[in-house]
């Protein structure tokens, strides 16, 4: 079952964590960064729906923003379509810089990654 | 519920209690007014008998001085010396009924004034008697000018003696007067007590009375709580089990809507894919291709068509599974078939007016629905892919590796650009007689088994290469077989598409 809490931190900026048994998404609200670890086999954009409200929040709360995907193992097609529907929002704000981390022992990244820099070109991604 | 039955014990104890205070203090009341009363009455019976005897004794004195002066004056007009001692006898038994009388009223309770008052009597009495004396002296002497003076003088005494005795009898009527009115009062007293106490008895018992009314009322009213909120409890329970009925009917609805939908989906996926017959007849090629749906129905499409001397090949997924995803694959199917019979030539042109009728048509129903894709058309020998999809592994006939080709670089997912002229490249694949050419979804890299490990395109190659003097047909049985075994009990997430094309002749 999906779990998703706000956990207070000092000074008052707050660590958003939503997790189930296969994966776990935090986003620190004071860096602007979100990591994304696990597996994700979520069906359809229906259920990727909360995912994508934090991401987009914390696009819109910040100017620079952090996505962190290196231990992110799995991710299905509809995923994809999801991180697309975020790139396709993020790339028509203005002065917005975009870093996404990837890892390049994981199958799947090497190719959606480079679909999604083609989406937004001024998306930075970083490989280790 | 214990302490409530412990609570209503103490009440009726209580009430039963505050009765007997209320009929104790009654009698009490009762019996000390009667008490006083009676006792009043004892001392006004006393006085008032005391006051009857005195004025009688008084009476008596004042008759026996009247009866004295009386005889006194009938012995001057008596010559006769035994008629006056006759009468001298009277006379003196009337002294002696005086004295008697007098004796009998000093023995009784007297006030000092009377007492004062009877001594001064005596004193007038003893005044008189030596007059009364010498007049009856006078009248045996038969000096009746002396006994009628010395009787005017007695009588002038005894007039005094007599008022003295009047004054007495209306100072006696006064006592007793003042000791009516003086009861008279006690008796208001008493009365005014009996009512003082009454009154405290009657506010007593209001307050108690106030006291249990309140009590009950509150039971009453926590007994009336409890009801209303047992009744709410009640009320809530039925709701819930409305609720729940409706949630179960509703959720049966769902499963029912659901299951059909999923027939409908897994029918329509089915019906475009072409049928075995069909591939049967495809010059200088032998096609193997099946879709095996997953659980939920996906978005998996190939597809093989013939148009002026031209082979077609198509093979794509659809992000996501559902009825939406199998919509998209037939709106793909339809365009490409479109495509096709136009005449399209050119794969770039083929693919990126695809895209376009695509994500026109993902916008109109506000789709986020993209899906990899690649078209190949096959003509002479040559094999010309274009669009983006999974590798495509090739094994020569004189060759033992597999050569991989990656699809990346020509092209883009469809449906998520307007345009992705830009990212559109062709790569031509010259196929010789005995090559074999492998497509496939990521239904099979990605199949999982138990222990959580992916197929992976290497073991796919692994059995393209250990399978590859098999027929076609036996070609694609076998590997599917395997991946079937490796997947064994676990879920199977995604569609899985396999294609093999082999050139004959």
């Amino acid at each position: 079952m999906r779990k998703s809490c706000l956990l207070l931190s000092q000074g008052m900026k707050y660590t958003m964590k939503i997790e189930d048994e296969n994966y776990v998404l935090e986003y620190e609200e004071n860096t602007g960064r979100i990591s994304i670890q696990g597996s994700l086999r979520l069906n359809g954009l229906d259920e990727y729906a909360p995912l994508l409200d934090v991401l987009v929040n914390c696009m819109q709360q910040s100017d620079a923003m952090f996505v962190d995907l290196s231990a992110l193992e799995f991710l299905n097609s509809s995923g994809i379509a999801m991180f697309s529907k975020f790139i396709i929002q993020a790339r028509s704000k203005e002065n917005f810089s975009l870093e996404l981390n990837g890892s390049s022992q994981i199958p799947w990244q090497s190719k959606s990654i480079k679909n999604l820099q083609r989406l937004f070109p001024a998306l930075v991604v970083t490989f280790h | 519920m214990q302490p409530r039955h412990h609570n209503a014990r103490w009440q009726i104890i209580s009430i039963i209690l505050g009765y007997v205070l209320i009929v104790g203090l009654l009698g009490l009341t009762t019996k000390v007014g009667l008490d006083n009363i009676n006792a009043l009455n004892e001392s006004l019976k006393t006085v008032v008998l005391q006051n009857n005897i005195k004025a009688r004794y008084i009476s008596e004195m004042s008759d026996a001085i009247k009866k004295r002066m009386l005889y006194l004056h009938t012995t001057i007009h008596i010559d006769d010396p035994f008629e006056i001692d006759a009468i001298w006898e009277i006379y003196s038994a009337a002294a002696r009924e005086f004295i008697t009388a007098r004796e009998k009223l000093t023995a009784m309770s007297l006030t000092p004034d009377q007492l004062d008052q009877l001594d001064g009597q005596r004193k007038v009495l003893a005044q008189a008697q030596p007059l009364l004396d010498s007049t009856l002296n006078a009248v045996r002497d038969e000096d009746k000018d002396l006994a009628r003076a010395n009787i005017l003088k007695a009588q002038q005494l005894n007039d005094e003696v007599i008022k003295d005795l009047q004054r007495m009898k209306d100072l006696q009527q006064e006592i007793a007067e003042s000791a009516v009115v003086n009861s008279a009062r006690a008796i208001s007293k008493a009365r005014n007590r009996i009512l003082s106490l009454i009154a405290a008895i009657v506010i007593i018992s209001f307050f108690i009375l106030v006291a249990v009314i309140l009590i009950i009322q509150r039971q009453s009213q926590n007994v009336s709580s409890l009801l209303s909120r047992l009744e709410q409890a009640n009320t809530e329970l039925e709701d819930k089990v409305v609720q729940r009925t409706e949630e179960l009917l509703s959720s049966r609805e769902e499963n029912a809507r659901m299951g059909a939908e999923l027939a409908v989906t897994n029918k329509l996926q089915q019906m475009l894919l072409p049928p075995p017959v069909e591939l049967e007849h495809v010059p200088e090629l032998t096609v193997a291709a099946s879709m095996s749906p997953a659980e939920e129905a996906g978005g998996d499409y190939y597809d093989v068509l013939r148009y002026d001397g031209q082979t077609i090949i198509g093979i794509g997924d659809v992000t996501g599974h559902g009825l939406e995803s199998s919509v998209v694959m037939l709106m793909t199917q339809a365009a490409v078939r479109t495509l096709a019979v136009s005449g399209q030539q050119d794969p770039v042109k083929f693919v990126s007016v695809l895209n376009k009728i695509l994500y026109d048509n993902l916008q109109r129903i506000n789709s986020y629905k993209n899906m990899t894709f690649m078209l190949a058309h096959y003509q002479d020998g040559v094999f010309t892919a274009c669009g983006q999809h999974e590798e495509m592994l090739l094994l020569r006939k004189n060759s033992d590796a597999v050569e991989r080709i990656d699809t990346m670089d020509l092209g883009f997912p469809l449906g998520l650009e307007e345009n992705i002229d830009a990212f559109l490249q062709t790569c031509q694949i010259p196929l010789s007689v005995g090559d074999c050419l492998l497509l496939y979804t990521d239904g099979i890299p990605e199949a999982q088994n138990q222990a959580g490990e992916f197929y992976t395109v290497e073991r796919l190659i692994a059995q393209f290469q250990i399978s590859r003097n098999l027929s076609v047909q036996q070609m694609h049985q076998h590997m599917l077989n395997d991946l079937r075994a490796f997947i064994g009990m676990h879920e199977v997430y995604d569609d899985i598409t396999l294609m093999l094309i082999k050139r004959e002749t």
